[in-house]
């Protein structure tokens, strides 16, 4: 993992060219609501490429959630294409889906969805093990994602004796554990007080600064600044697609 | 994701619920521990009175007279007719009475059988010491009595008595033989008896009748022949009567035992299977409560990787092991509680390992068969949906 990671980050050093990870083709989402159809998504096109740090930004109902779920690979599109690291998703059957999510993305979520019963480090584990890691390997695996979010001595606590701020750490740390080519993060400060979501988002940064594509989930505009590009979205298409003030500058340096 | 793993997750989510787990398990557990009860004793109790037939003989049967009518007009010339019949190899008059038997010191109430030489052949008697009744004592009435060892133990405090005169309600007899043990038969105590001649006892009983008469056939093969022989003699005798007589034979009694347990045995069977069925009504129950509220775990586990086949195994498993512990538990118990069945009955009731395997195969059955539908409920819910449900 970590040998990949540094291979990524040298790539990205050296200027590597960008390939294009996400690419969806004018998408639709109608769902049937009784005779009335509702357009969740209304002919999405949309490119992402490797290592960018995206915030898809917009009101509650404007079909960033349903925009989430297709590029997290939990649902498929009505019409449209979607090619992920240039696999057609949109017509993939439920278990195919399954074996996409497993590899390709990690999820952060809102309410951190930690498993109650089980241990930061067992909580970690859970994708490497669903992912076919034997024990011994997925243990190491686990710790290391944990080490890399700073909570190495907090592997043996559960959910309930960790903080919110830990706890979306613990998370970080699951949806880094198979080291995915995506991390979709779904509000990820939401439920966390000013000063621990600061640190989730420097920490989400940092994720980006070693390589990873980070694609960022929010209603919040001044969370989405955080990301090197700011997509809007209003009943289900996209409005504005811009590269952020830092991104320019970074651009600029 | 192995089926160790499977295994581990479901036995935390269980231990976690230790309360529920444990009342849902007790539902399988009673079904289990009430059936292998119940049938360890009733084939326990069947197989001791089988052997207890058994080693009376098979070859045997009984012509009981029913009422004075046919016991008046019955005598010995139609005894002596009987043994004519064909497959009789054996026949013996019978009648009994209480009589008071004493020695210088002791007294008990015994019943007495009176009968001629060929009784202990036909019920497979041995004598300890001494010898049986001879037809030389039948035809001078003499009075010789052939006691059992509890009489002898009770009477004399030995069994070497051989010889020795006893008073049978005043009248004074000799002991010729003693019965070696027979232990408990379905008529009471073999032990506590007597037998004397037959033609002695109808003096003795004051009654010249005859009760019974046992016949010995030649062998177990000939029981059939010899009974619709015998089934004839006395139609003709009994001028049509049926119901003033009744012959049954020890291996037709053996067959109607077997019967009576196979009957038994599916019926216990029944209880227990509806039992079962209640216990696993309540594990379907507890899964789909379990289902629910861990909607949110299965939205996460789905998102992150599991397949439907790993959430249907997770639960599965947890519906069987909390089953598959009711059995072990209950055959736990179950062997504690044949054991105290066996010392409150006296005898010896074994769990037979055929129920032991029978009852945990049914008890994981019923883990898989009532955790089926909840399993399959939890492995298809929408992750999108699941991640929402608070």
């Amino acid at each position: 993992m970590a040998q990949g990671r540094a291979d990524r980050l040298a790539q990205w050093k050296a200027g590597y060219k960008m390939s294009v990870l996400i690419e969806m083709k004018n998408m639709y989402k109608i769902y049937e609501m009784g005779t009335e159809k509702v357009h969740a998504l209304d002919g999405v096109n949309l490119k992402i490429n490797k290592g960018e740090y995206v915030a898809i930004v917009g009101p509650s109902g404007s079909g960033k959630s349903t925009l989430m779920n297709m590029i997290g690979c939990l649902d498929v599109p009505t019409s449209g294409e979607y090619l992920l690291v240039g696999q057609d998703i949109s017509k993939m059957s439920d278990r195919e889906l399954t074996m996409i999510r497993r590899r390709k993305i990690g999820f952060i979520f809102q309410q951190f969805n930690l498993l109650k019963k089980s241990t930061a480090l067992e909580n970690v584990e859970l994708p490497a093990m669903y992912n076919g890691n034997d024990s011994k390997e997925r243990k190491k695996l686990a710790l290391a994602a944990l080490e890399a979010v700073g909570l190495g001595d907090r592997t043996k606590h559960r959910p309930t004796e960790l903080s919110g701020g830990q706890q979306q750490r613990v998370a970080i740390a699951r949806a880094l554990v198979n080291d995915p080519p995506v991390i979709l993060a779904d509000e990820p400060t939401g439920n966390l007080d000013s000063k621990s979501g600061e640190d989730i988002m420097e920490m989400i940064e940092n994720l980006h600064g070693k390589g990873n594509t980070i694609i960022l989930i929010t209603h919040d505009k001044d969370i989405a600044e955080h990301a090197t590009r700011v997509i809007n979205i209003l009943d289900g298409r996209i409005t504005s697609d811009k590269y952020s003030e830092k991104q320019r500058k970074g651009v600029a340096k | 994701m192995s089926l160790y793993e499977a295994l581990v997750s479901s036995l935390k989510a269980i231990w976690s619920n230790k309360m529920r787990s444990f009342l849902t398990m007790l539902g399988i557990m009673i079904g289990i521990f009430s059936v292998a009860v119940l049938i360890s004793v009733a084939q326990s109790s069947t197989s001791s009175i089988t052997e207890s037939i058994e080693n009376e003989g098979t070859t045997q049967i009984t012509i009981s007279l029913r009422g004075r009518r046919i016991q008046n007009t019955f005598d010995l010339n139609d005894v002596e007719d009987i043994r004519e019949l064909e497959g009789v190899k054996n026949v013996a008059p019978y009648t009994s009475g209480s009589l008071t038997l004493k020695n210088s010191a002791e007294s008990m109430d015994v019943q007495v059988t009176a009968s001629n030489d060929e009784y202990d052949d036909i019920n497979n008697y041995n004598l300890i010491s001494g010898r049986w009744i001879s037809k030389n004592d039948e035809e001078k009435r003499l009075r010789v009595v052939v006691i059992g060892i509890d009489v002898a133990d009770e009477l004399y405090g030995t069994r070497d008595v051989v010889g020795e005169k006893i008073s049978l309600s005043g009248t004074s007899f000799t002991i010729i033989g003693v019965l070696e043990e027979q232990g408990d038969t379905m008529m009471g105590s073999g032990d506590e008896v007597a037998f004397i001649p037959f033609a002695t006892g109808q003096r003795m009983f004051g009654d010249i009748s005859i009760s019974s008469i046992y016949v010995g056939t030649e062998d177990s093969e000939s029981v059939d022949t010899a009974m619709s022989a015998i089934e004839n003699f006395m139609l003709a005798k009994a001028g049509g009567d049926d119901t003033s007589y009744s012959i049954f034979s020890s291996s037709a009694m053996l067959e109607m035992l077997n019967e009576t347990t196979t009957t038994m045995t599916y019926l216990l069977g029944a209880i227990g299977g509806i039992s079962l069925l209640v216990g696993g009504i309540g594990i379907m129950n507890i899964m789909l409560v379990s289902v629910s509220e861990r909607t949110r775990e299965i939205g996460v586990r789905k998102a992150i990787g599991a397949t439907r086949a790993n959430i249907m195994v997770q639960f599965l498993i947890e519906a069987v092991i909390v089953s598959g512990l009711g059995g072990v538990f209950g055959i736990i118990l179950a062997r504690l509680g044949t054991n105290l069945a066996g010392q409150i009955m006296e005898m010896n009731v074994t769990l037979d390992s055929v129920i032991v395997v029978v009852a945990l195969g049914f008890s994981i059955a019923v883990g898989v068969i009532f955790g089926i539908y909840p399993a399959a409920k939890a492995s298809k819910m929408n992750p999108i949906e699941a991640l929402r449900y608070e």
